[in-house]
């Protein structure tokens, strides 16, 4: 008789009330990497950085702009790492995309993100003033200031209001010229009113120009440049 | 035997890739904004690594003992259950 066709040797039959077999179970270095979430890990990573540079941005440490541009790097790290295992992170893309294109902007309109907003009034009282804010709206009184008087204004983006004394405009003396990068300019005016700005739409695409037309001496000028936004000039009676 | 298709096994998804690497040249370049910032990009890449790592290591010992427990409290559960049964 063989072994093979034994009795005693004959594998039992398994039944439900068996134990489950043992398993071989990975220990140490081996057990950390079964454990580890190798598909979560880059969305988990990407959220941790994004929230430390929030961290970053709210304890001071790091300026809104550095920390806009490393999330940037970190989007851009992720979209790598997932590319390595076949998958697009769609929604990392887009936000990426995005913060670049805002980025951009800023950086070519001049537009410094650091700052904060501003809402102010300003009603110069010596000849020759500048103003230069980031962000917020911007309005420049000129209605009791002495002449002559020149005043330049930049904004990275918002609004600039310019308020002129409508009887200096009807007598020419007051040079406005306002440059909007993306956004308008406008000077409302009257149609039955023979003074007219001139040079509107004169520049490149997105480019939004005015200027009021100026009499022999100018004694108010203005010259106000955007980024995106817009720039009224308000004759005030 | 058929491939493992899975995880890094998939291949590169070249588009992804691109994307991804125009978006890490772009963060770049507007960083070059900030000097201090680009100036400390190395460091901040080698912090970056190592506190991938243990973010990583620190999730899989906490999956290992969430597992773990939850495993046992199932075991436990199951066992008592089957031996009510048998009563």
């Amino acid at each position: 008789m063989t072994a093979a066709t034994s009795p005693r040797s004959a594998p039992r039959p398994v039944t439900a009330e068996d134990p489950p077999p043992a398993v071989a179970r990975p220990t140490g270095w081996a057990a950390l990497r079964a454990r580890m979430p190798g598909e979560e890990l880059p969305g988990i990573l990407t959220l941790v950085a994004l929230l430390g540079l929030v961290g970053l941005v709210v304890a001071g440490w790091a300026a809104p702009t550095t920390a806009f541009s490393l999330a940037v790097l970190v989007l851009g790290a992720r979209t790598v790492v997932d590319a390595r295992s076949g998958r697009l992170p769609t929604g990392a893309v887009v936000v990426g995309g995005v913060l670049v294109v805002v980025l951009a902007a800023c950086w070519w309109s001049g537009t410094d993100l650091d700052q904060r907003p501003r809402w102010t009034t300003e009603r110069p009282t010596e000849g020759s003033v500048a103003y230069e804010q980031a962000a917020g709206s911007l309005t420049i009184d000129l209605t009791e200031s002495p002449r002559p008087m020149d005043v330049t204004a930049k904004v990275g983006v918002g609004r600039v209001i310019v308020k002129v004394p409508d009887a200096d405009i009807r007598s020419g003396v007051v040079d406005v010229q306002a440059r909007v990068a993306g956004g308008w300019a406008s000077v409302p005016i009257p149609n039955d009113d023979p003074v007219r700005p001139i040079g509107r739409d004169a520049g490149p695409a997105l480019m939004d120009e005015i200027a009021t037309r100026p009499g022999g001496a100018p004694t108010v000028t203005v010259r106000v440049d955007v980024g995106i936004g817009n720039v009224e000039v308000h004759r005030v009676r | 035997m058929s491939d493992d298709r899975r995880g890094w096994n998939r291949g590169w998804d070249v588009k992804g890739a691109a994307l991804g690497l125009f978006l890490v040249g772009a963060g770049v370049v507007l960083l070059r904004r900030d000097d201090a910032a680009f100036d400390a990009l190395p460091g901040l890449a080698v912090v970056g690594a190592v506190a991938c790592v243990v973010l990583a290591v620190a999730l899989a010992r906490l999956d290992g003992a969430v597992g773990d427990l939850v495993s046992k409290e199932l075991t436990r559960r199951r066992a008592r259950k089957a031996g009510a049964e048998r009563i």
